[in-house]
């Protein structure tokens, strides 16, 4: 009887066709030719079919070889989720807040993905990294960002 | 001698007061900018362009060489202190150099990066005044045949960067080329998976990909065991290297800066093929080749050596040819033109002053950032004593500041977030980032250039075998490959036995 | 009703502000910093232009005009922008062929309104491509003997180009059409790596950008045949024209200035006056000549007809190609 020996692998394994049929499914509409006249699908369509493969060898795999490491891992939801949205709120509201208070909003939050943050130490280092980050890039790289944005209107101006 | 009347023109010139004062801001902003995650030369260079049209030419030019390879020595400070690979090359310093800060060793790992790049800097620097043209012939031999094939050999190479599996190193090899393959085709102009975003048109953007996969996805594996590792790094030990360690590097400097040399000359991404391909010799001819992936000293010194000795000569095609190799180049003509000097094949003759000095400011330049990095290297290492909790959320503002920096736009930040999550799904499941990286730079070049190949030899495949270049370099791939995969039927073979 | 007399007043107060932030009219404008929004990478010939008549703007109108490179998906993205800008004169951005003329034909859809399109200011400068070929590969001397040639061996020959949809690109296939031969496009990213294939003799014949194309072919790395302009360049002042092989023959890149959509006609009218006044100064014309562009500066009106008529040339020459639309 077969069984999964590697959980992790068996996993991985069918993460690789997984993401092997999403490139099919989503090139399907492009031409793949043949091998003297590829098209725009050829080189695509030809690695995603290998990656099947090899997605597929690594599940066979795994149903023989057992895991090495099998020490469950901590999972730091709340660390996971600051950390991630972080920078898509930094992205969001960058061009209306301006530099300053999307750094400075982002660098107090995402603080506390750590146990150690605390309010007094968060708020100091958003400061310093706001400020920072608007002498250093506006002002000297002069990227094409404001320090405060449309969203702020008496300071916009600055 | 000629060569001495050159280098002493050069001399006049590079070692002038004016000229030495921009080289050094040069070379300190290069540091600066690759120490600050995605801001990479490219795009320094270009915000910095404006600046320098007031400028005379040499200095002008100076100016921009040093702040082309003081990213270079940047960008590797950044990826052994905190897996952040700030430029493609540095992706392969980021392995050891990283584990080596996490054993304590960060100061030796920094010194290994400055010291290796500065010999490997003194040595292609007097290749390029010595042989600059020959070189360039060189380059010239390369069609797309011939690039197919070396693009062949390298990701063949780049399977020994995974210390993991192999079969699942192949699998991110493959993921890596098929992430290449998003954005408009070269070929045929058809955009592929871009989904009517127009910022996908021009493909992913290496950088940001790059900081989502290594920087961000390392702060949530340590963010995940923060009770564990709350102190960050093991406690430092020793700043510099000692003689075992100089003994170690000796072999790998050498090697790199030979391998690197050679292949900076290759335009579009030489110089980061020598780095890897630096770093997979060394892992298969290293006495210590256990340690590899683990902290070796041998993987920061060889990969850092090809990086600066390429970086070097990566100037000789756009020096003796006027064709620029890769997009600083590019910046850099761009800067020449509105100097009034058009690049060309003449330039030598045409312009001695400019491209002597130029080469002897590499040296001095060289010279400067090894001065410059030393000191810092303390300063660095310390950093590191910094409570982690306070550290990363500045590694995420700066990452997120360099990601929008790349094209002026916040899209790039989303990218980086979303392979952040991939990253740190892959690494959940035991896949290793580098050979994904790398597979995503090479794919485009692997792909464009065999379908180019087709195109020029009207569908005939013979195109690849006929010239002898290509030919050899397809016959080393397969070598490689057999080398590659031997070592792990046989460590197959004794899992087998032992159990 | 408190809460109703407050959103009146928050409302007037916030009309007060939107008054003064729109100070949108021509004698008063410029009264704030500009932003010239250059569609490609820093470094290239657009961005170079734009930074050169910004600098000039700037001094003669006294405010800080701003370059912004927003590059990306062949122009469209930093026009995109553009066109979402406010209509006050108080974001203007670089425009090409390619991104002005080439694009409404080979992009299914663009990030902007294509009827709307843009309110051109003037034409700053026309940079002619030049046609050369390995000299080794392709025994050809003139326009002529390479046409013949390829009506020989027809489709055997390679030509290289910047990308697919280029200016370079098109100008080969505006050859084919005009000449009725075929030959095989080898496309690259970018100019460069073409022009190093075509020195070292992988692919036979290629258009580039006259600066660079004309130092390889002064150092006898390649043979210039004809320019795409229809005068002579003054870089190559001994290679003949295209036009004078095959009648109207004209392929040149130009990069403008334009205006967003609905931008006040005084503001455009200024914007375009200060325009061609900085581009019929002899220091500059010499600096955009010393980049091997023929600097223009003409009115609003002639600049938005050339385009029409460019527009019009390239959809033409992109049907008969058959190239996808993207």
């Amino acid at each position: 009887m077969l069984k999964i020996r590697n959980a992790r692998d068996f996993a991985g394994g069918a993460a690789m066709i997984a993401i092997s049929l999403l490139f099919i499914w989503f090139g399907r509409g492009l031409e793949v030719g043949n091998s003297f006249r590829m098209g725009p699908g050829y080189f695509p369509m030809m690695l995603s079919l290998l990656l099947i493969v090899i997605g597929a060898s690594i599940i066979v795999q795994s149903l023989f070889v057992a895991a090495e490491d099998g020490d469950p891992e901590p999972a730091n939801w709340k660390a996971y989720g600051l950390v991630i949205v972080a920078p898509v709120f930094f992205g969001l509201a960058l061009s209306g807040l301006g530099l300053a208070p999307t750094m400075f909003a982002m660098i107090v939050a995402v603080g506390f993905a750590s146990k150690y943050a605390n309010w007094r130490q968060s708020i100091l280092l958003a400061t310093f990294m706001a400020v920072c980050s608007v002498l250093l890039f506006t002002r000297l790289l002069s990227l094409p960002v404001s320090a405060f944005g449309s969203w702020i209107p008496f300071l916009h101006a600055f | 001698m000629d060569l001495l009347s050159d280098l002493w023109l050069g001399a006049t010139t590079a070692f002038l007061p004016i000229n030495l004062v921009y080289c050094f801001i040069g070379c300190l902003l290069g540091t600066a900018i690759g120490v600050l995650p995605g801001l990479g030369p490219t795009a320094t260079i270009a915000m910095l362009l404006p600046i320098t049209f007031g400028l005379p030419a040499e200095s002008a030019l100076i100016m921009l060489a040093g702040i082309f390879y003081g990213a270079q020595y940047g960008g590797s400070t950044t990826a052994i202190l905190i897996n952040l690979p700030g430029e493609s090359s540095s992706v392969v310093t980021a392995i050891d150099g990283y584990q080596m800060a996490r054993n304590g060793r960060a100061g030796a790992a920094l010194a290994t990066a400055a010291l290796g790049s500065f010999f490997a800097g003194t040595v292609a620097t007097v290749l390029l005044a010595a042989a600059a043209p020959p070189l360039a012939a060189i380059a010239l031999k390369f069609g797309p045949a011939e690039y197919f094939s070396l693009m062949v050999l390298g990701l063949v190479a780049s399977v020994a960067l995974a210390s993991g599996s192999l079969l699942k190193a192949i699998a991110m090899i493959v993921f890596g080329l098929l992430l290449g393959s998003i954005g408009t085709d070269v070929e045929s102009g058809t955009p592929r998976y871009v989904f009517d975003v127009p910022q996908l048109y021009d493909g992913l953007n290496f950088v940001a990909v790059s900081m989502g996969i290594f920087g961000i996805c390392e702060i949530l594996r340590n963010l995940e065991s923060e009770h564990e590792r709350s102190v960050g790094v093991k406690k430092v030990t020793g700043l510099m290297l000692n003689r075992d360690d100089f003994r170690r590097i000796r072999g790998p400097v050498l090697r790199g800066t030979a391998l690197g040399s050679l292949l900076g000359v290759l335009p579009g991404g030489g110089a980061m093929l020598a780095s890897f391909a630096a770093y997979a010799m060394e892992k298969r001819m290293s006495p210590n080749r256990a340690e590899f992936g683990k902290g070796a000293i041998e993987g920061v010194a060889a990969p850092e050596s090809a990086n600066n000795a390429g970086a070097q000569t990566s100037f000789i095609p756009m020096l003796t040819l006027g064709i620029p190799g890769n997009p600083v180049m590019a910046l850099m003509v761009g800067a020449m033109i509105i100097q009034g000097i058009t690049p060309g094949p003449n330039v030598i003759s045409d312009e001695p002053a400019m491209f002597w000095g130029m080469i002897v400011s590499m040296w001095s330049g060289n010279l400067m950032l090894v001065i410059l990095n030393l000191p810092l290297i303390g300063l660095w290492v310390r950093m590191l004593t910094i409570p982690y909790h306070l550290l990363f959320p500045a590694i995420i503002g700066f990452c997120c500041i360099g990601a929008y920096s790349i094209n002026n736009s916040v899209f790039d930040v989303f990218i980086m977030a979303i392979f952040s999550v991939i990253g740190f799904a892959l690494s959940k499941l035991r896949f290793e980032p580098a050979p994904l990286l790398l597979g995503f730079i090479l794919g485009p070049m692997l792909e464009e250039n065999l379908r180019r190949a087709m195109l020029i030899s009207q569908g005939d495949p013979s195109i690849f075998v006929r010239s002898p270049l290509s030919l050899s370099l397809l016959l080393g791939a397969i070598v490689v490959l057999v080398l590659v995969l031997s070592p792990s039927i046989s460590r197959k073979r004794d899992e087998a036995f032992t159990e | 009703m408190r809460m109703k007399r407050f959103f009146t007043l928050a409302a007037f107060a916030a009309s007060i502000l939107a008054a003064t932030s729109h100070a949108g009219r021509a004698d008063e404008y410029p009264s704030k910093s500009v932003t010239v929004i250059v569609p490609f990478a820093a470094g290239g010939n657009t961005d170079a232009l734009g930074r050169l008549v910004a600098e000039e703007l700037d001094k003669r109108l006294g405010q800080r005009f701003i370059v912004e490179n927003k590059p990306g998906a062949g122009g469209n993205i930093g026009l995109g922008d553009l066109a979402r800008a406010e209509p006050d004169g108080y974001t203007i951005g670089m425009g090409t062929v390619s991104s002005n003329a080439i694009n409404q034909t080979l992009y299914k859809t663009l990030p902007y309104d294509k009827e709307k399109g843009f309110v051109p200011l003037s034409l700053i400068a026309t940079m002619p491509n030049v046609l050369v070929v390995n000299a080794d590969k392709l025994p050809v001397n003139s326009v002529q003997e390479l046409i013949e040639l390829l009506k020989k061996e027809p489709g055997k020959h390679t030509y290289a180009s910047s990308g697919v949809g280029t200016s370079i690109h098109l100008a080969g296939e505006l050859l084919a059409n005009k000449a009725g031969v075929t030959m095989t496009h080898v496309p690259y990213k970018g100019s460069s790596q073409a022009i190093m294939d075509v020195v070292a003799g992988h692919v036979d014949f290629m258009f580039d950008n006259i600066p660079t194309a004309a130092q390889q072919v002064k150092a006898g790395k390649l043979r210039a045949l004809a320019v795409t302009s229809l005068d002579q360049a003054s870089l190559l002042p001994d290679v003949p024209t295209m036009a004078s092989v095959i009648p109207e023959f004209e392929a040149t890149s130009w990069h403008g200035i334009f205006a967003p959509p609905g931008t006040p006609p005084e503001i455009v009218d200024k914007l375009s006056k200060e325009v061609q006044a900085i581009l019929h100064d002899p220091a500059m014309k010499a600096k955009i000549e010393g980049m091997g562009a023929t600097p223009v500066g003409n009115t609003s009106e002639e600049f938005a007809q050339f385009i029409d008529g460019e527009t019009a040339k390239w959809a033409e020459v992109i049907k008969a190609a058959n190239l996808p639309l993207q």
